[in-house]
C-alpha cells in the first residue's frame, strides 16, 4: 500500500493505552427539554407505544451531549487523514429516562486496542462507558461507545 | 396492549424507514455532533462517501429499538441493546429493522427474552447487528383460576 504524502505515524498503541484506559471525562449535567423530546422523537422515528418515558436512545443521546463528540474522538489523537467510524453501541437501560429532570453524566475510557481490518486497514478501537445518573447517584442508564480511529498510513 | 409473541424463532414485524436528511440535521444537534457528513453534501463528497449525508450510526441503532419498542409494546421493555455497525446508509436509503426471538426464560412473573436484531439496507446487507434483551410481564395462563 502506497504511503499517503501526508500521512502521520500512527500513535504509539502502548503509550495510547497507558494514557487513555481509565481516563475519566470531565463530568456534565444535562437535562431533555419537552421541545427536545418531540424533536428528537421526531428524528428516531420514534413508535407511538402506551407508556411515557423517553425511548432508550436517549441514553446515547445524554451520554453524547454530557460528553462530547469531539472530546471522545480528540482522544483517540487522530491525524489528518484518519478517518473516525461509529464501530458499535451498548445501551443499557436500568431506569427509564424522563423529561425536565438532571441527569448526571460520568464518562470513562474501558479499552484501547489495535488491530488490522481486511476492509479498513490498521485501526485503533477506542472504548467508552458513559454513566447516567440521577441526584443521589442512581444508575438510569449506561451506554458503551466504540470508536474506530482509522490510520493513514 | 398487544401481548408479543414470546417464544423462540418468533419475528418482530419488520418496521421500514426512509433515511431522512431533516432528521439528521435535528440528531447532529440533539447530539452535538460536529461531524459534517450528517448534515452537508459537500462534505461528503470531499471525503469520497458518495453524495448524500450519512446517517448517524446512533440513529440506525434507534431503528432497531423503535422496533423492538414497536414488538414488545412499551418503550421501558428494552433493557439492553448492543449493536455493531457493519455498514452506513445514506438520505433517502429504505431500511428495514427486525429481529427474532432467540431466548426466554421466565422468572416469577417476568419473561426475559433475547433478541437478534438488525437493520437491513435494499440490497439485502445488514447494516447493523446485534442483540436486544427485554424484559416483559409474563403472559397469563389462561387455564388458571382467577
Amino acid at each position: 500500500m502506497a504511503t499517503q504524502p501526508h500521512a502521520r505515524r500512527p500513535p504509539d498503541i502502548d503509550r495510547l493505552r497507558a494514557d487513555l484506559i481509565g481516563c475519566r471525562l470531565p463530568a456534565a449535567t444535562v437535562r431533555i427539554e419537552p421541545y427536545e423530546a418531540w424533536l428528537g422523537r421526531w428524528a428516531m422515528c420514534a413508535p407511538p407505544v402506551a407508556d411515557g418515558p423517553l425511548d432508550p436512545l436517549w441514553i446515547l443521546v445524554i451520554a453524547l451531549r454530557g460528553v462530547g463528540i469531539a472530546a471522545m474522538i480528540d482522544l483517540g489523537r487522530p491525524g489528518p487523514h484518519d478517518a473516525v467510524l461509529f464501530g458499535g453501541l451498548d445501551i443499557e437501560q436500568h431506569v427509564p429516562l424522563r423529561v425536565g429532570v438532571d441527569y448526571q453524566v460520568d464518562g470513562s475510557v474501558t479499552a484501547v486496542d489495535r488491530h488490522t481490518g481486511r476492509r479498513i486497514g490498521l485501526f485503533d478501537q477506542v472504548d467508552f462507558t458513559v454513566d447516567i445518573l440521577s441526584e443521589g447517584g442512581v444508575l438510569h442508564g449506561r451506554a458503551g461507545n466504540t470508536f474506530l480511529f482509522r490510520r493513514a498510513t | 396492549m398487544t401481548v408479543p409473541e414470546l417464544t423462540v424463532g418468533a419475528q418482530l414485524p419488520v418496521q421500514r424507514v426512509e433515511v431522512r436528511a431533516d432528521a439528521m440535521k435535528v440528531f447532529s444537534l440533539l447530539t452535538a455532533d460536529p461531524n459534517p457528513i450528517h448534515w452537508d453534501s459537500a462534505a461528503v463528497r470531499a471525503q469520497g462517501l458518495g453524495d448524500r449525508p450519512i446517517n448517524q450510526g446512533g440513529l440506525n441503532a434507534g431503528y432497531v429499538a423503535n422496533a423492538v419498542a414497536a414488538w414488545a409494546g412499551s418503550r421501558t421493555a428494552l433493557r439492553e441493546l448492543r449493536v455493531r455497525f457493519r455498514g452506513s446508509v445514506a438520505a433517502g436509503d429504505p431500511v428495514d429493522a427486525g429481529g427474532e426471538v432467540v431466548q426466554t426464560a421466565t422468572d416469577g412473573c417476568r419473561v426475559h427474552a433475547v433478541l437478534r436484531v438488525w437493520l437491513r439496507d435494499a440490497a439485502g446487507t445488514d447494516v447493523v447487528v446485534g442483540t436486544a434483551s427485554v424484559e416483559l410481564p409474563a403472559p397469563e395462563n389462561p387455564g388458571s383460576a382467577s
